[in-house]
């Protein structure tokens, strides 16, 4: 009964989401996204230029 | 009333649970469910675990001030929706056999692990509360190192919706700087590639590791261009259209696969050039795509020191890259950087965040990740008796002797010794060793003791104050998470090949330890944190001149690594170990009586 149910709701709710989403593009799963110069989750704000010590080791 | 303040983690349900135990804003013992179980990475609801650190702490679950399990399952939940929601028809059959456990019991997995805790009989636990799984990480991370602030960064397949985060840790507070979102993963990209190259996931991927040094990264390019993208700001995004998890059924596919000219390895089939290649290859941009984050979690904090974990943390080829980077002075990963260690996480983070109070940092409030159950010399004795094995108990100066003996002779140890290891790496307390100078030793412990494939390298453990004499180690390494160079000293030959013909050549007085780009896993020893160990390795270089030894974890491929007296014994006379040492109990294999079982041990223990 319950796997019905989720079957019911995979065709019903999440494949129309599904439909709406490749339409648009716009969610995080979509290749504009992909394209999109950041993916942080939020905008980043540049604190300091980051300097790297010299001592730098290894091959 | 108890005037102490326990706090309980639980990680469950998907892999590596575990339970810790928090007194006081410390840790005081913590232990994976596998160990006692002996199922490897077992993901059910930590019982034993849970029994262990109360009887450790001589508490009841009554006295705990708090219970929390490690990750948000409501969140967890919604993700799964918005996953499939974009996964299209080909997802139905996947949808099918998950979501009903969803819709059943997952998404009250607090419920489900208050009804657990209810079972024990050890008392009423307080409700458990729910953190989420990167903060649990974050935790896991900052609090228990050694700094009073840094920068934190934590990175894994996927917790509820944050792939990739970057924290600011700041006394007893830590706060969310940024973070990457699922499905943009660098674990799992990292496992697809494991996949692909015919190992498990969430197992294999180490394996990966290890392979790398043996291919050219000749594939680089091509990750870079159609796999992952890398930005100058350090986050990246995936190419969803390579990779099938989001249908849930497996990694890749097809798209995947046409990119590297044929179809994904099958497990357990020789291994090929292809495979090193591709190997180096995803290591090489894993190594890129870690230092970028470091830089970002840099710039967002202005940090000198970092802290990881995260699955993804335990690649110690990418943390070699990052401590050798000079991007930060100091670089602390948490020895349990998976998913085991988010229950010391939830335990700290509440402990900590939630009263406001940190102990002053500590040189190691992990205590050399040395917390799990141990067995006095007393019951290790009783047991020998009563099973009949022939043995011998020594008091220390002797037994380190015969030890070092028997190592110099060439001979394999097991060595158990004390609290057990908590987290992946064995550190001295359920350890195989074995002489780094020994030419046949890889090969003897790969394919004698280990049971496991060729290419697989050892790891050294040197005493702190030798190490840089060894290998080009820019701060102490104790929990054996970060690879680097050996020392130019101790190289010989040529510039070793890079292929799988080259795994026995010799290319350094330790060729045991020494992986064939010349790297080493490094375990420091300190005699503060590792007593007895550090003072085995002070009497074998007293012995021959070497402060050394190849270390690996005491079990042999598919199985936990030993937790008891008994489990020690089993995989020493499962094996070809010569010699195993048990507390101050020294046993010589010739002088067994053959092991009588009633089972196929090989094969009851699944390949990992």
């Amino acid at each position: 009964m319950l796997h019905s149910l989720c079957l019911l709701l995979y065709v019903l709710v999440l494949l129309p989401i599904w439909a709406v989403r490749r339409l648009t593009g716009g969610s995080r799963f979509g290749r504009r996204f992909h394209a999109a110069p950041s993916a942080w989750d939020r905008p980043v704000v540049r604190v300091a230029p980051v300097t790297v010590s010299s001592r730098t080791k290894g091959r | 009333m108890r005037d102490r303040d326990y706090h309980l983690g639980i990680s469950a349900y998907y892999h590596d649970s575990a339970a810790a135990l928090v007194r006081d804003g410390v840790p005081v013992a913590a232990a994976q469910e596998e160990r006692f179980t002996r199922r490897r990475h077992d993901s059910s609801f930590p019982a034993n675990a849970v029994r262990f650190c109360l009887a450790e702490a001589g508490i009841g679950l009554s006295d705990l001030a708090s219970v929390t399990y490690y990750e948000r399952p409501d969140l967890k939940f919604r993700r799964t929706l918005s996953s499939f929601a974009s996964a299209g028809p080909r997802a139905i059959g996947a949808f099918g056999r998950i979501a009903p456990d969803w819709f059943g019991w997952k998404r009250d997995a607090l419920a489900v692990v208050d009804g657990e805790l209810a079972t024990l009989g050890l008392g009423t636990a307080p409700k458990a509360r729910a953190i989420e799984h990167h903060r649990s990480h974050a935790a896991s991370a900052f609090f228990p190192s050694p700094f009073e602030s840094a920068a934190v960064l934590c990175i894994d397949g996927v917790g509820e919706w944050h792939t990739t985060t970057i924290w600011h840790g700041k006394g007893s507070a830590l706060e969310l700087v940024n973070s990457v979102s699922y499905p943009h993963s660098l674990g799992l990209l990292y496992s697809a590639f494991t996949s692909f190259c015919g190992f498990k996931v969430d197992s294999g991927e180490y394996k990966l590791m290890g392979l790398a040094p043996y291919g050219e990264p000749r594939y680089a390019d091509l990750i870079r261009r159609e796999i992952i993208a890398l930005r100058p700001d350090g986050s990246f995004t995936l190419a969803l259209d390579k990779f099938e998890f989001l249908r849930g059924e497996r990694m890749i596919g097809e798209a995947f696969a046409s990119l590297f000219g044929g179809p994904a390895r099958d497990p357990e089939s020789k291994l090929t050039q292809r495979e090193c290649d591709i190997a180096a290859s995803i290591q090489a941009v894993t190594d890129e795509a870690v230092l970028g984050l470091a830089r970002a979690a840099k710039e967002m904090t202005g940090e000198d020191a970092l802290c990881m974990a995260g699955g993804v943390a335990l690649n110690c080829v990418s943390n070699g890259h990052v401590s050798r980077s000079g991007l930060f002075s100091r670089l602390w990963v948490q020895p349990a950087a998976g998913d085991a260690g988010c229950a010391l996480g939830a335990a700290l983070d509440t402990a900590i965040t939630g009263t406001g109070r940190r102990v002053p940092a500590q040189p190691d409030a992990m205590k050399g990740a040395y917390l799990g159950p141990d067995f006095s010399d007393e019951e290790i004795v009783a047991y020998l008796e009563e099973a009949g094995h022939a043995h011998q108990r020594m008091p220390e100066e002797d037994l380190l002797d015969a030890v070092s003996r028997h190592l110099e002779q060439g001979a394999v140890v097991g060595w158990f010794q004390g609290r057990m290891e908590f987290g992946p790496r064995a550190l001295g307390a359920r350890s195989i060793l074995g002489d780094p100078r020994n030419t046949e030793m890889q090969r003897t412990m790969n394919l004698k003791i280990k049971y496991r494939e060729s290419f697989r390298p050892f790891a050294p453990s040197v005493l702190e104050e030798d190490a840089a004499e060894y290998f080009e180690v820019r701060e102490e390494s104790p929990y054996m998470l970060v690879v680097s160079p050996v020392a130019e000293a101790i190289r010989v030959g040529p510039t070793p090949r890079r292929s799988l013909g080259a795994i026995n050549e010799v290319r350094s007085t330790l060729p045991s330890i020494t992986h064939v780009d010349l790297s080493a896993r490094v375990q420091t020893v300190t005699e503060a944190r590792s007593p007895r160990y550090a003072r085995l390795l002070r009497r074998f270089k007293a012995l021959t001149g070497c402060p050394v030894l190849v270390n690996t974890s005491f079990n042999v491929r598919g199985e936990p690594i030993v937790c008891t007296p008994q489990e020690a014994y089993r995989c020493f006379m499962r094996t070809e170990m010569d010699v195993l040492v048990l507390g101050s109990c020294l046993l010589v294999k010739a002088e067994q009586a053959p092991l009588v079982e009633d089972v196929d041990w090989r094969a009851e223990i699944p390949l990992d």
